[in-house]
């Protein structure tokens, strides 16, 4: 079955890295499926087609295959088809839900920003760090509802995304102050609430975010300030389900040193880290504010039918093999 | 601009940071001032403006205000009624090289008792630039231990980048993050080993801002967190209910990276306060003592209760 040209540009751009950001990854992926069910060329079968859509959803999949968002949205998409029904139904199906995944993303962020702005309150200072839409949309909202807000936004190093945040902030009308990562604790004691984004959120809960978010979050909670975390339901991440492990990466020393300084010393950059689902009050989705632990109820509702199919497989696989004869 | 002003300045753009050397930097510049004045009374005048100015830059640095007293009080003892700019240059150049000794032989004891609480392989997390750590590490690779070395870069400042750079010299293997990582680290982290710029009479550690992140992190992972310091830097102030005062800089000239982005607000403290539930024990020159025992020590050191020290009014009186 050949897969449309415009198809194989878009996983191209995500593999390239042309289009990046969690949100955007995840709704160009979208949209390369409804255009592959559009350009279907094939056998007007619907196990052909099925067939067809995943091999389409493989090739996206592998372009970026720790990047969560992105197989959300494939997973969304799949799911969806993979039910009774003629040829015709299938396609339309197909459309219809990478077009209900885009829109669900894009209002998410709105969305966000009004849920999370109902948990701050007049005068609060609150502490944000790198730089997470989702994140500023809730203090961005509060604002516009007239909430006097103050806040503090980290530098984040290596790469200083918490300036984004900052500029953003201060264009926004909020007044803002930067810190370097080092004083989250000397400021504490300041500050009511904490609202970060998440790179992933896990089964039980914890939230995989920039590097930094861990320790903030301790502090946080040793001076019982509120933690929030931000996340669209797109971030959760189904694998971790299945017992996977979120993988961290770790970035080239250059981010945090010039070569001539460090070639003396090793420099060891990770990009995450991830808080404890005990030091999060609470995690701010668009489908509502959920307690941290109660994750695995985003991730069912997102992803169940496919969650459950892949749980059959691996059964499957299990019974299939030796082992577990030998072991009987 | 006179000597002692450039002094400053290097002090205030932490080019010279640990506060044992900040404490040295002023004996020797002490002596300079006196060796280049004219006359005695110009020799005290400098004197005042440079302990002023540095009392300003680094109110923190409790070590630099013990020693300069008693400097200074040993001074109006033994040659407080000459007047003759040579006696007093004699006098000065014999108490700085002896008090010089005294804090170096003090900091080695700290090294020495400090390296017997670590273990041949032991994983260590630090922060920061301090003498007393580099003596401590000194120690270790002259009792033939090898040790893994997380250093964090310290911002602001980043000082924590020269001694990643001395200990990796010193053949330990050195690993440098930046100080949002301290927490991802902290599960292959055995002990934390930080110095100290002045400890409260409850125990309390002022040091390098990030010190009590790292102390609260390593707190929740049960890793134990250790600080080498020198008697010189207990603050009997603090007895009084004195705080310490934090310098909070409100530019970016410590936060290299930044500078280009032209008028930001920041806020960047230069130092903070551990508690002393986070603290596992205080290696001194007195012994290793739990946090809550520095009382004791003060007590033996300074009477009870210690007397109220202020450097500049034992200088004025030095003027008549």
């Amino acid at each position: 079955m050949e897969i449309p040209g415009e198809v194989l540009k878009i996983a191209e751009d995500i593999r390239t890295m042309r289009v990046r950001g969690a949100g955007r990854i995840a709704r160009a992926a979208a949209y390369a499926l409804k255009l592959a069910a559009q350009r279907y060329g094939g056998c007007r079968d619907a196990k052909d087609f099925i067939k067809y859509m995943k091999s389409v959803a493989e090739i996206l999949g592998s372009t970026r295959p720790t990047a969560v968002s992105l197989h959300n949205s494939l997973r969304f998409v799949l799911s969806r088809i993979e039910r009774e029904g003629s040829f015709d139904q299938m396609v339309e199906r197909a459309i219809k839900a990478a077009e209900e995944f885009i829109d669900s993303s894009i209002n998410a962020e709105r969305r966000i920003g009004e849920l999370g702005s109902n948990l701050l309150e007049e005068g609060d200072t609150v502490l944000t760090h790198c730089n997470s839409s989702a994140a500023l949309s809730v203090i961005k909202t509060a604002h516009k509802r007239g909430m006097k807000l103050r806040v503090y936004a980290t530098e984040t190093r290596p790469k200083f995304q918490g300036l984004i945040s900052y500029q953003d902030l201060k264009n926004a009308g909020v007044p803002v102050t930067l810190i370097p990562d080092s004083a989250v604790r000397f400021f504490m004691r300041e500050v009511d609430k904490v609202v970060v984004g998440a790179d992933t959120v896990t089964a039980n809960g914890a939230v995989v975010n920039k590097v930094g978010t861990s320790l903030i979050a301790l502090a946080a909670h040793e001076a019982r300030v509120r933690f929030y975390v931000a996340a669209e339901t797109y971030k959760f991440s189904p694998a971790t389900v299945l017992g996977e492990l979120v993988f961290i990466e770790e970035r080239p020393p250059e981010e945090v040193l010039p070569r001539e300084v460090f070639e003396s010393l090793r420099v060891r950059n990770p990009a995450f880290d991830i808080t404890p689902p005990e030091y999060i009050d609470a995690i701010i989705t668009e489908k509502g504010v959920i307690p941290p632990k109660a994750a695995i109820m985003i991730l069912m509702e997102e992803y169940g039918a496919s969650l459950r199919e892949e749980l059959t497989k691996i059964t499957l696989d299990i019974e299939d093999s030796a082992y577990p004869a030998a072991l009987m | 601009m006179k000597n002692w002003q450039e002094v400053l300045n290097l002090i205030e753009r932490f080019n010279v940071y640990s506060s044992t050397e900040v404490t040295f930097t002023a004996l020797d510049t002490l002596l300079q001032i006196f060796r280049e004045a004219s006359g005695l009374s110009e020799a005290l005048k400098d004197s005042e403006e440079f302990l002023r100015g540095l009392f300003s830059i680094r109110p923190t640095s409790v070590m630099t205000l013990n020693v300069v007293s008693s400097l200074l009080l040993g001074l109006e003892n033994s040659i407080g009624n000459s007047t003759s700019l040579k006696d007093w240059i004699d006098e000065l150049d014999a108490r700085v090289s002896s008090l010089t000794k005294e804090i170096s032989s003090k900091t080695n004891t700290v090294a020495t008792l400090g390296a017997r609480r670590i273990k041949d392989g032991d994983r260590l997390l630090t922060c920061s630039y301090s003498r007393t750590v580099k003596a401590l590490f000194s120690r270790l690779r002259e009792e033939g231990k090898s040790v893994y070395v997380y250093v964090t870069e310290s911002r602001p400042g980043g000082e924590g980048v020269a001694l990643a750079k001395e200990l990796g010299r010193m053949n330990f293997p050195v690993e440098l993050i930046v100080d949002s990582a301290v927490r991802f680290f902290m599960k292959d982290v055995d002990i934390v080993v930080v110095g100290a710029e002045a400890i409260a009479a409850n125990g309390a550690v002022v040091n390098k801002v990030g010190t009590s992140l790292i102390a609260l992190a390593a707190h929740e992972a049960r890793v134990r967190t250790f600080v080498l310091a020198t008697t010189d830097k207990f603050s009997p102030e603090t007895v009084f209910g004195e705080l310490v005062k934090l310098p909070v800089l409100r530019d970016t000239s410590l936060l290299p990276g930044l500078e280009k982005y032209g008028d930001i607000n920041v806020a960047a403290p230069l130092f903070d306060v551990t508690p002393p539930r986070h603290i596992d024990t205080i290696v001194t020159d007195r012994g290793v003592v739990a946090p809550e025992a520095v009382i004791l020590l003060v007590k033996e050191l300074y009477g009870w209760p210690p007397a109220s020290i202020d450097p500049l009014s034992i200088l004025r009186k030095l003027f008549r």
